[in-house]
């Protein structure tokens, strides 16, 4: 139960903080890094999973 | 409301935490100091666990925790530089992917949870304003001028405020990548030292040298004192590169660049090339600080000038602001990096967002933790280490005398270890200054350390003048070693150990308020000797932070050859039998 109310805690204060990013782009008129953004947080998660992979961590570095 | 108050630096380097409690720091310590990682970047939950442990409070007590920027606006800046660079700037990228999102975007959120309060008392400041806050109101003047200085915050790499008991005001600021902090880096890496923790041996290297190369300098850093700063962004690459701070047009300027690994010999030619760079910088950067002091003065018309930033880390520039400049005095924090601004975000929030009332200047720079006789004798007879106890302070005092006249270097671990970079007198290694072995001797076989690193004095307060030219209103830098000055013609041969190549050094004054042991050490060796001045280095070894614990300081005492070791009142002489038991 606790760890659900953790989770949802750090679920709720990610969503606020990206909520503040886009209001922040959007007020000081750079409302066009937002799709970079969302690119750059998709392929973050793509690169954290991969290397927490032992076999493919190595190349990573390689690739990317 | 809770008087507390918990300022937060980190996520660059040198992160660190600082209570407040009714305006005025009560502790302050750096992670590093805990960790034992140089310039620790780390969020600081245990030098911050320490500081609540201080007081004797807990978390709920606090009113708010302060980080000492706002990390979604420095994310900006690193998106749209990056994307303006695209795709030089692709490692640069991969960095800022693999440590934003996994880790730096959530601070508020890692802050609330690894310090058990509620994420609404996390609020943030800004960086400069955190520099400025740390500098303003540590500092004994009502109202002043404020130039923050460092490398980059958000976009900011130097800022300017009018402070007075409104608060403090932004007047203007210089956005990156033009910067006098990042150009000097830059040259810290071209002159082969690790950037951000580097510069002081530029500086010292500086002394060295002839400022021959200060025109190509200029070509890189242009100052005016209504402009501000320019920089040449075709000579640096740090502005799309997290690993390269200088471009290839830059080393086809100044000729190849030294690489790290081979040894520095400022005889032959090619050290004098790198002597004579670093000359060059030091003029051009000092130059660019005085242009910017000049026209904040004319702005603000202010007579007292706070320095903060890394840049005010640059004893030799703190201490000639007076005298290039119509400010008559100037401050500069004990932390002026940083570390700092942990004390700054507090210290800001405390007084313009909680609206407190201002406490007193800052007096002593002992605010981190203390060991206690017992807990020492404890340790000394747990590892069964041979030593002997003094009764009192003035009995263990009249041993160091002793131990220093008859030509020993001591280790000095007393009380609470210092805020900010440098050692003042509580985690201190201390040898005589009239010695002229003293210098080769520390800097071989104690600290292990570049030959051409010079140490610094410290001096008994009202006694300046017999050996060094103060400038005018440089009195506030001497208590945090934060100003470098001439030595006098005949003092130079009375202090070889403490006079750099240059004729100067850099001085730390001591009085009962800032370190009172301290300062009755300096009385004694006065008595003894004629001269009331101590060579003062920090108690470490090369590459490792200052010595936190007696544990850590019995380890370096045992790692180097440093003769005898001063634990409170206990005194430990460096045996090999002592060795092979700690060992």
């Amino acid at each position: 139960m606790n760890r659900i109310l953790s989770s949802t805690r750090t679920a709720n204060e990610r969503f606020r903080t990206v909520k503040e990013l886009f209001r922040m782009l959007r007020a000081n008129g750079r409302w066009w890094v937002m799709p970079f953004f969302v690119i750059v947080v998709f392929l973050s998660i793509v690169l954290t999973v991969l290397q927490a992979i032992p076999y493919v961590a190595p190349f990573i570095y390689t690739i990317f | 409301m809770s008087d507390y108050v918990l300022g937060i630096s980190a996520q660059f380097h040198d992160a660190a935490a600082a209570l407040v409690r009714d305006g005025e720091i009560v502790a302050a310590a750096a992670e590093e100091r805990f960790s034992r990682i140089k310039h620790d970047s780390a969020l600081p939950f245990r030098a911050a666990k320490w500081c609540l442990e201080h007081e004797g409070i807990r978390p709920d007590d606090l009113a708010a925790v302060v980080f000492h920027e706002k990390p979604l606006r420095k994310f900006e800046r690193l998106m749209i530089t990056q994307i303006n660079a695209f795709p030089r700037s692709l490692e640069a990228f991969r960095r800022t992917a693999l440590s934003w999102f996994p880790d730096k975007l959530w601070v508020r959120g890692a802050l609330a949870k690894g310090l058990g309060i509620d994420a609404r008392k996390v609020i943030f400041s800004d960086h400069h304003l955190s520099h400025a806050a740390s500098a303003f109101y540590t500092s004994p003047f009502e109202e002043a001028a404020v130039l923050a200085v460092d490398g980059v915050g958000e976009w900011a790499s130097t800022a300017l405020f009018d402070a007075s008991r409104n608060g403090i005001e932004r007047l203007s600021e210089i956005h990156f990548p033009h910067s006098i902090g990042l150009v000097y880096s830059a040259f810290t890496a071209y002159l082969g030292f690790q950037v951000n923790d580097g510069e002081a041996k530029v500086m010292g290297l500086s002394s060295y040298g002839q400022p021959r190369y200060v025109d190509e300098v200029r070509k890189i850093l242009r100052s005016s004192e209504t402009d501000g700063i320019t920089v040449d962004l075709s000579y640096v690459t740090y502005q799309h590169s997290a690993t390269q701070s200088f471009s290839a047009r830059f080393e086809q300027l100044f000729g190849p660049a030294r690489s790290g690994d081979a040894r520095l010999d400022i005889t032959t030619p090619e050290g004098r090339r790198y002597a004579d760079i670093a000359a060059s910088l030091q003029a051009v950067a000092e130059d660019c600080v005085v242009d910017l002091a000049n026209g904040l003065q004319r702005q603000t018309g202010r007579t007292d000038l706070c320095l903060a930033g890394g840049v005010a880390l640059n004893s030799v520039i703190n201490a000639r602001l007076t005298s290039r400049t119509q400010f008559k005095r100037v401050f500069v924090h004990p932390a002026p990096g940083d570390d700092g601004c942990a004390a700054g975000a507090a210290l800001w929030a405390w007084n313009e967002v909680l609206a407190g009332r201002r406490g007193p200047a800052l007096t002593r720079p002992g605010l981190g933790k203390a060991w206690s006789n017992g807990e020492i004798a404890k340790l000394l007879a747990d590892l069964d280490i041979k030593h002997t106890a003094f009764d009192d302070e003035d009995a263990m005092i009249a041993s160091v005398v002793d131990d220093l006249v008859d030509g020993k270097v001591a280790g000095w671990f007393q009380g609470r270890f210092e805020w900010g970079p440098r050692s003042l007198g509580h985690r201190s290694i201390l040898a005589d200054p009239t010695r002229p072995e003293m210098t080769e001797r520390i800097n071989r076989k104690i600290k292990f350390r570049e030959q051409f690193r010079p140490f610094a004095p410290a001096v008994l307060q009202g006694h300046e003048d017999a050996y060094f030219e103060m400038a005018p209103g440089t009195e506030l830098l001497m208590p945090w070693m934060l100003g470098v000055f001439p030595v006098k013609d005949g003092a130079r041969a009375l202090l070889p150990s403490t006079t750099h190549v240059d004729g100067s050094a850099r001085v730390q004054s001591v009085d009962d308020l800032a370190n009172p042991l301290f300062q009755r050490l300096l009385i004694a060796f006065g008595r003894a000797t004629g001269h009331p001045v101590l060579l003062n280095t920090s108690f470490n070894l090369k590459g490792e932070p200052i010595v936190t614990s007696p544990l850590q300081a019995l380890r370096t005492f045992y790692s180097s050859e440093l003769d005898v070791l001063y634990l409170g009142n206990f005194r430990v002489i460096n045996t090999a039998i002592g060795k092979h038991f700690y060992e």
